[in-house]
């Protein structure tokens, strides 16, 4: 990480095409910063983490604020504020309506207002919400860079703490749903102190019901490290169907596999515990979902 | 590509004013210092307290985290948009009629968060006021008079325009 310091930029810039963004991130690498909603970059300003930056690059000239759905799925720009999420009609359909549920939650109105699904994404930050309820849909990122587009798996984006995936020049630009099948139910749930702060952990389901087998099991979530997928849990829910004993088993597992960050707010046993019984209403919500209720 | 030189246009309540600004300031500190609309407050500067509430495109949002920069070509309206040189507002009215702030200075921003919520929804249930207001603190009276005053105003609403 590098020394704490005064922010002090020298330049804010609008540029009006993919290309020049690439270019400049490429120009002037760690001095170089994407302004989405600004709001997390604030944060981090103000506490001194980013005084290296000299170049702000605001993506809100580019036409990335858009929800789309066509044959492979649902596309959100990356530049999609959350209060526009919460209210997409798009999103209503059972499959996807755990994102949202996710935008709906996120307190208060101001930061619903003003941030965006790009910088949700890109903060890193390992307890936000819209993270854990893309990796349980198994969403791709669209990631523009100066080799061209690459199309990756949100699963593997997250190395750590404020640490991704993307390369010198590169900035994502799109996330995109898969066409899941019609029996697919999803399901967000989260805990927090009050209802304007930052979770403490969350949970992400998807599963699809095949004449009452589960299928297709995603589990994710946050408030470890970085942003996880649950594989072994997933696995061992797959074509089984639920009754308590099962539920109970998949919840025990999850001491094994989850380790929550402790915080001032929570040690991380209480998260862990926390985090078993929001696994457990979301998967029996999910499930009912996927009957169609 | 648009090379912003230092000086920005902003339209703070239909008024558009040039002003010096560097990219990392805030418009929060912008309006305040530069520009004089002394209304909107200073708090925790972490987006949060919703002392700095500031409506953007009729958005509510916190001024403190929203970049000067980014504001520009944007529709800004603040507290002192909403009555000078007229009768007050009706939320400002209901306020002063049930003494819903005390100290006064969570008062505008709340003030701009229920003028947000009352331009897209005017007649919200008590629960969409709560949610209006979820981001704005007051630590002397409590929310309850706020709220009361804000189901109030919707009565006045039409007079006004
Ligand atoms: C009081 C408060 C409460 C909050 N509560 C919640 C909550 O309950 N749940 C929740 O999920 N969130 C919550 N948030 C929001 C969250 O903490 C972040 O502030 C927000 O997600 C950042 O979005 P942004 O668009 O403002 O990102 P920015 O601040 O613009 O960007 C964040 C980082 O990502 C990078 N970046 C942005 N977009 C891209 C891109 N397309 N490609 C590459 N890099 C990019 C930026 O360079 C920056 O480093 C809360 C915030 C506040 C202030």
């Amino acid at each position: 990480m590098p020394e704490l310091g005064y922010f002090a930029p020298d330049e804010y810039l609008k540029p009006n095409s993919i290309e020049e963004v690439v270019n400049l991130l490429q120009r002037y690498g760690d001095k170089a910063r994407i302004v989405a909603g600004g709001t997390a970059l604030y944060e981090l300003a103000k506490r001194g983490m980013i005084p290296q930056v000299k170049k702000m690059i605001d993506l809100e000239y580019l036409n990335l604020r858009y929800v789309r759905s066509d044959e492979e799925g649902i596309k959100i720009g990356c530049m999609v504020k959350i209060y526009e999420l919460a209210n997409s009609p798009i999103l209503d359909i059972h499959p996807y309506y755990s994102i949202k549920e996710a935008a709906l939650n996120i307190r208060p109105v101001q930061i619903r207002n003003m941030a965006t699904v790009g910088g949700e994404i890109c903060s890193a930050i390992p307890f936000l919400d819209l993270p854990t309820v893309f990796l349980a849909l198994d969403a791709k990122l669209r990631i523009i860079g100066p080799k061209g587009e690459r199309k990756i798996d949100m699963d593997g984006f997250y190395f750590d703490y404020f640490l991704t995936s993307l390369g010198n020049g590169e900035f994502v630009i799109e996330v995109m749903i898969p066409k899941l099948p019609d029996k697919t139910g999803s399901a967000f749930l989260k805990f927090e102190r009050t209802a304007v702060d930052l979770p403490l952990v969350n949970v992400g389901v998807s599963l699809m019901n095949k004449n009452g087998e589960c299928k297709n099991v995603r589990i994710a979530l946050g408030g470890g490290r970085t942003h996880v997928r649950i594989k072994s849990l997933e696995r061992a829910l797959e074509g089984k169907r639920f009754n308590d004993k099962i539920l109970d088993d998949i919840v025990q597992s999850l001491s094994d596999e989850f380790k929550p960050i402790s915080s001032a707010h929570a040690s991380t046993e209480y998260k862990l515990e926390i985090a078993k019984i929001l696994l457990r209403d979301a998967l029996l919500i999910a499930y009912k979902r996927s009957q169609g209720d | 590509m648009i090379k912003l030189s230092r000086k920005i246009t902003l339209n703070v309540n239909g008024k558009n004013y040039e002003v010096l600004c560097e990219a990392g300031e805030n418009l929060r500190d912008v309006l305040r210092e530069k520009l004089g609309f002394l209304g909107v407050k200073k708090g925790c500067d972490f987006g949060g307290c919703g002392a700095c509430t500031v409506i953007i495109d009729d958005n509510a949002v916190y001024s403190c985290m929203t970049w000067a920069y980014k504001a520009e070509g944007k529709k800004i309206t603040t507290i002192e948009g909403l009555s000078s040189g007229r009768p007050l507002h009706p939320v400002q009215e209901a306020f002063i009629a049930l003494s819903a702030s005390q100290c006064g200075y969570c008062t505008p921003g709340i003030v701009m968060s229920a003028l947000a919520l009352l331009n897209k929804n005017p007649k919200p249930s008590f629960e969409e006021i709560k949610e209006a207001l979820a981001g704005n603190m007051c630590r002397c009276t409590g929310y309850v008079r706020y709220i009361k005053a804000i189901v109030n105003a919707c009565k006045n609403l039409k007079k006004f325009e």
